[in-house]
Parts: structure tokens; sequence; C-alpha cells
């Protein structure tokens, strides 16, 4: 079939003489213009019309937005549109769409339903072959049309990348506030642009590295609950929690398994931290790492075969891959200074990680051999690398200190993608550290 | 330095469990409000390429045309049209340029030869799926060879050398290679940051008028990887916006012969 396909696409080409050819190399980087129309409001209710129309507006610049921060889209702006009732009904008039250069265009409605709810209706033109190349309706409650925006995000995104959004996720991270000598660190959740913020915790116990659970409804963190430090889970639908086994050591660093049915932490016991595993529905626990030096940080592989962790076994921080039995430990990183925070990607094809050096600190990523390393950002501290669900996009948290000496200062949470070229602040009411980037939204 | 850091966490454990005595309790209100699980219902909606535009536009009259998409099946033309038409990506309205004679112009899945400006001879296509020809088939210097003399003589063209040899055409032919890449490249938004983009070499074909303009939409020629491959898909469309947004090129007519056929294959490895 694949080759027949080859032969007939063989016979397509000019066989009378050699034609031109030429290969294309260079490329233009900039982002792709792509216009956003307005999403055309309507109501079922007269008197409801002309806030139909205004959350038309709204949805098209969330959906703008989202685009925009991805660095590789360029929405046109709106004045600049020359059919200005473009809508979802009809054909667009490509000429127009052409005229301003857009190579990609959204049309949408949005209707009132008699139900209360809303009815949004999206398409993606590509102005120069003029075809539809994508088209959802979707239906929800009318509180819930960020989240539709970011999913119409999501399809544009995906049909003109090849790959999946990111849009319809969430970030789960601490939020600091108070005195450096009295610091209230609690878990929050925004959406990924940073609406819809809530705390999750209370602030009466410190909660650091939350981590997201593959199904996007559970977190697992460490809480200093009644002053032990230990792994606990939180339901985030339903606000539950509960202590991942009550062991002797303290237990931290945990990270769910790709699957969600296990989560792998770091144990300190006799003065040595080592790997643990722990089968969430039988609560058994497997020592994955036996070594006098600390092991910890231990990321899974997509694929759940192998496990990236940091260990100082070779003297100081380095990146080790194991299988995920604990066996075959194989160090990875070998350049100057120190690396941890190792976290897999989840397409599979690179470890992002924390770098530093003297008194400089980066967001790296290498291949799961070693191979190809490269280093992202660079700042006086940045740490604590977090994945977008495709693979594409790194949150992470930067200290700015207030002085030269590096004491106090403000952390926020940041991203960079992976050309390195696209870093943003993510907006968080106050300090905020240790992002953790959800899977998208079931 | 494993000791240091014990201390550290050890440290930092005692330390947080002093401010945690201390903590101020929070209020009510402070307290976590738990998700709302959101039910979204969604569906794929009607392809609306093939609806009549707004109001008539002459140049997008419904031309109903047989895509240069092949098929696995060799099938009679007529009916491949009809089938084509509820799945396949719709068929390309030519252009609006005046210089493209509409219909005719693609070729390749008819049944017949159809009238051309390029008038290049073709062997009928079902003794293309001829079995015991593939090897013939594959080996294109053969073919050439079988073909009945090139088509030089129905263009009007000046005279140059019958054969690419020469030194002065290779520079010619070089020089034309760079105008292009100069002018389609300027306009290609490769993938950046794909997941093994090097892999997305797209190669794509364009027959192109005098004025530099396509005669017919660019052609893509991999199209069984553009069905199952949704990375390839996307590089292939970004790299077909590229010869459209470009296009018409601007190369010098007197060596219109040379380019009026070119391939193009659009390398992201380079990245």
């Amino acid at each position: 079939m694949m080759a027949l396909a080859a032969l007939i696409a063989m016979l397509s080409m000019t066989p009378s003489r050699a034609l031109i050819e030429v290969d294309i190399t260079q490329f233009n980087v900039d982002p792709l213009p792509v216009a956003i129309s307005l999403f055309h409001g309507s109501s079922f209710l007269a008197d409801r019309e002309q806030d139909m129309v205004s959350l038309g507006e709204d949805f098209a610049q969330v959906v703008s937005d989202d685009l925009r921060r991805s660095g590789l889209f360029r929405p046109l702006p709106r004045n600049a549109y020359i059919q200005r009732d473009a809508s979802a009904d009809e054909r667009p008039r490509f000429a127009d769409w052409r005229a301003i250069n857009a190579q990609a265009l959204v049309v949408g409605g949005i209707e009132l339903l008699a139900d209360g709810r809303i009815d949004v209706t999206f398409r993606l033109w590509d102005v120069f072959a003029q075809q539809q190349i994508a088209g959802v309706r979707f239906q929800t409650t009318e509180g819930n049309w960020r989240q539709i925006a970011h999913r119409v995000a999501d399809a544009v995104y995906e049909r003109l990348t090849g790959e999946s959004g990111y849009f319809d996720t969430r970030i789960v991270y601490v939020a600091e506030s108070g005195p450096p000598t009295n610091r209230v660190k609690r878990l929050a959740i925004m959406d990924q642009d940073g609406a819809n913020h809530q705390f999750l915790t209370d602030g009466l116990f410190l909660s650091l590295t939350p981590r997201f659970s593959p199904t996007a409804q559970e977190i697992t963190y460490l809480s200093y609950y009644d002053n032990r430090p230990r792994v606990y889970l939180y339901n985030v639908d339903t606000g539950r929690q509960e202590v991942l086994g009550d062991f002797d050591g303290m237990t931290f660093a945990p990270r769910f398994s790709p699957d969600g049915k296990k989560v792998v932490m770091s144990m300190i016991s006799g003065g040595n931290s080592d790997i643990f595993l722990m089968d969430l529905p039988t609560r058994k626990v497997r020592q994955l790492t036996k070594h006098p030096d600390i092991d910890t940080g231990p990321s899974f592989s997509p694929d759940g075969k192998y496990i990236v962790f940091e260990s100082d076994r070779s003297g100081s921080q380095q990146l080790y891959v194991m299988q995920a039995n604990g066996s075959e430990v194989k160090r990875i990183s070998f350049g100057k200074g120190r690396y941890k925070t190792p976290v897999w990607s989840p397409r599979g094809d690179l470890i992002a990680f924390t770098h530093s050096r003297g008194r400089r600190y980066s967001i790296g990523v290498m291949r799961p051999d070693g191979s190809h390393e490269r280093m992202l950002t660079e700042s006086f501290l940045d740490e604590g690398p977090t994945w977008s669900p495709n693979g594409r996009v790194l949150m992470f948290f930067r200290q700015t200190p207030f002085n030269q000496a590096g004491t106090g200062g403000t952390y926020s949470i940041w991203s960079i993608d992976l050309t390195g070229r696209n870093e943003r602040q993510i907006p968080t009411d106050g300090d905020a550290s240790d992002p953790a980037w959800s899977p998208l939204i079931p | 330095m494993r000791k240091a850091l014990l201390i550290s966490i050890l440290f930092h454990g005692a330390v947080v469990g002093l401010i945690a005595a201390d903590i101020i309790v929070f209020g009510e209100d402070d307290y976590p409000e738990f998700m709302e699980v959101e039910i979204i219902e969604y569906d794929e909606i009607a392809d609306q390429s093939y609806m009549p535009p707004p109001e008539p536009e002459p140049e997008e009259a419904p031309l109903p045309e047989p895509e240069l998409e092949p098929e696995p099946e060799p099938e009679p033309a007529p009916r491949r049209i009809e089938e084509a038409a509820p799945e396949l990506p719709p068929p390309l309205p030519p252009e609006p340029t005046e210089a493209a004679p509409a219909a005719p112009v693609q070729v390749a899945r008819a049944t017949q030869a159809v009238p051309n400006i390029t008038p290049r001879d073709k062997p009928a296509p079902p003794s293309r799926f001829n079995i015991n020809r593939i090897e013939a088939l594959l080996d294109k210097r053969q073919e050439e060879e079988q073909k009945p003399p090139p088509r030089k003589f129905a263009v009007n063209e000046p005279d140059k050398e019958p054969t690419i040899s020469s030194a002065a055409q290779r520079l010619r032919l070089a020089s034309l290679e760079q105008a292009i890449h100069t002018q389609i490249s300027r306009c290609w938004s490769a993938p950046v940051g794909a997941s093994y983009a090097e892999t997305l070499i797209v190669e794509i074909k364009i027959q192109l008028a005098r004025d530099g303009s396509l005669l017919r939409p660019p052609e893509i020629l991999n199209q069984s990887r553009l069905q199952s491959d949704s990375f390839f898909r996307a590089a292939a469309e970004a790299a077909r916006r590229a010869v459209q947004r470009c296009t018409p090129l601007d190369l010098p007519v007197a060596d219109y012969d040379e380019w009026k056929d070119t391939k193009l294959n659009f390398d992201p490895s380079k990245m």
C-alpha cells in the first residue's frame, strides 16, 4: 500500500526530463500569522444578547492569547481585518484574509441556549488552500466558557503543528506569602494562563513539590502536617487528602508513574536517601536504589520502563537512568556543575533538569542517553522544570534576589519553549514556586 | 556534600516545624474550594469547504476536478471524483490568476490525455499500473529513453544547449535554484521544535506559468503519509502555504522552460 502510493507519487513526477529540484533548507522563524475572528454571540433570550456579544469578544481574546503565548503564532490585530462579519455559518471571503496575510483563520459563534447552556461552534480555515481544516461544536455551561476557548486554541494548535495542544491544562504550584522568617507555603491551582486561581491547602502546614497524576484529578505532594514531612495524595475533585504510607523516615520528591498507579519517591532512613516505589492499590513499597549516597528526584519515562534520578554518588549531583526495577544504573550527565530535578518529557525524547554552576542556574534539556545537552534559560536561580503535556514547553520558577548577595527576593513562575526563545512570566497573585503542569484535562 | 544536603533537609524540616506550630489560623473562607467538574459535549462539525460561497464570486465558481491525490487502487477517474467528496481534503479551486486556464491542467488522474499548455506526453494511465513495468518505472533514466522526444520544440524558447552538461548551463541552473530558494524560504514557517523534525522532509511539485504564478495547486508528493501522520500533514501544509504565499516567483522568462516544472524539497533538518 505504501509502496504503491510511493510508486504513484513517482509516476506523477515529470517523466520527460530532469526538472529543477530545489532543497529549501532555510525558513522563516517568525510566528505564523493567523486571524481569530470575533465569535459571533447570540442568545435565546433577547435581554442576554448583548452579554453574548461581549462573551464572543472575550472568547476570541482567550483563544488569541493562548496562541500568541505559544510563540508559534502571531494573531493579527483585529482592526486590520477587512471582513468584519466572518462567521461560522458561511465560507469566508478568502481574498480579504489573504490580503492581510493571514495564513489560517478561526471563525466561530456562541449561542446561549434555552436551557441556559452555551453552544460554541468554530471552524479553522486554511486561507491559501481555501479549505476547512478543523471544525468542532461544544455545548457546556455558560461559566465554563474559558475552558472551551482553551480547547478551541488546542484544536487550532494541534491542526497547524501536528502536535497536541496544552492550553486546556492547569498548573498547581506553591503560593508563598509572609516574611522570610515566617513564610506561608500552600498549594494553589490555576489555569495554564493564570485564570481561575484557587488555594488548595490552607497554609497551616508547609506544602511542597506538588505533582499531577496522569489523570489530572490527583496531586501528590510533600506536607509537613503534624511536623512530619511526608508524601500525601490530594484529590482535586473531592478535596480528599491522605498520607501515602506511614514510614519511619521522611519521604519526599514524589512523582506518579505514567499509568498513575504508582508513586516513586525518596525516603531518608538511616541517614541516607534512596528511591522507593509504592504501588497505590496495594500500598506495597519496593526499594529501587540502595546506595550509601543520596539518590533522589526520580521521574519515570513515559513508557514506564525507565526512571531518571539525581545522585551524588560520583561526588557531585549528576543525573542517572535506571530500569524501572532499579537495575542497570547508568550515569547520563557529565558536564561541569551540578545537575538536579530531572523530569522526563511526556513525549519521551528529552529529559529536562536544573543545572547550576557557580552562582548561575539554568533549565536545560538533554536526550535520555545524555547527548544533545543544551541550556534554555539562565538566571540567578532557575529551578524545578515541569513539562507541558505535549513536551514542547517547560515551566519553572525563578528567584529574583533583592541584592547582590542573593538574599531574599521574589519568586515567580516562568515558561520557556524548546527553542529557548520564548520566555514568559506566568501571572500569579503573589510569590509562586515549584509549578507542576497538569495533563490535558479530560 | 551529601552530609550538607542531609543537614539542609533536616534543618529545613525543623524550621518548618517551628513555623507551622506558630502559624496563624486561617478563617473559614480561606478553606479550599473544590473544583466543579463541568460537563462538555462536543462534536466534529461538517466540513464547510464545499458550501457555496456567501455570494457568487466568479473566481470561485465550483470546478470539480480530481485532485492529484494518488489513491492506492487505480480506478477510472470519474468515480473517484464523487468518492473523494465526503472524506478527502476537498479539491482545490485554482488560484484566481488570469494566466491559469482552468480545469484541464491536471492530467495525472485523467484517463486520456488532456490538452495542456505543457504538452508533455505521458503514457496512458492504465499502462502505468502494469506490474511488469515496475522495474522500468523505478528506473527513471530508462523510462526517459523510452519517451517520445522531449517537448522542448513545442514551446517557444531561445536557443540553448541541448544538454545540461555545459558549465554555463549548470551555472544558470544553480542561479535559478538560488533564486527559487531565496524567494520560497522567506515564506516558509518551518515546524520549529516539532519532535523528529529532521524526518519531516516535504516534497512538493509545482507547475508555473510564465509570469511565475502557479498553474495549479502545489502537489504534495507523499500523499499516504499525509493521511497517516499528523506532524507530516502539518509540515506539508505549511510548505504548501509557503509556495502559495510566495508565488508568483520572480524568475527570468528566458529560462522558463527550466523552471516551469519544479520540485521543492522542504527540509527542516537544518534547524
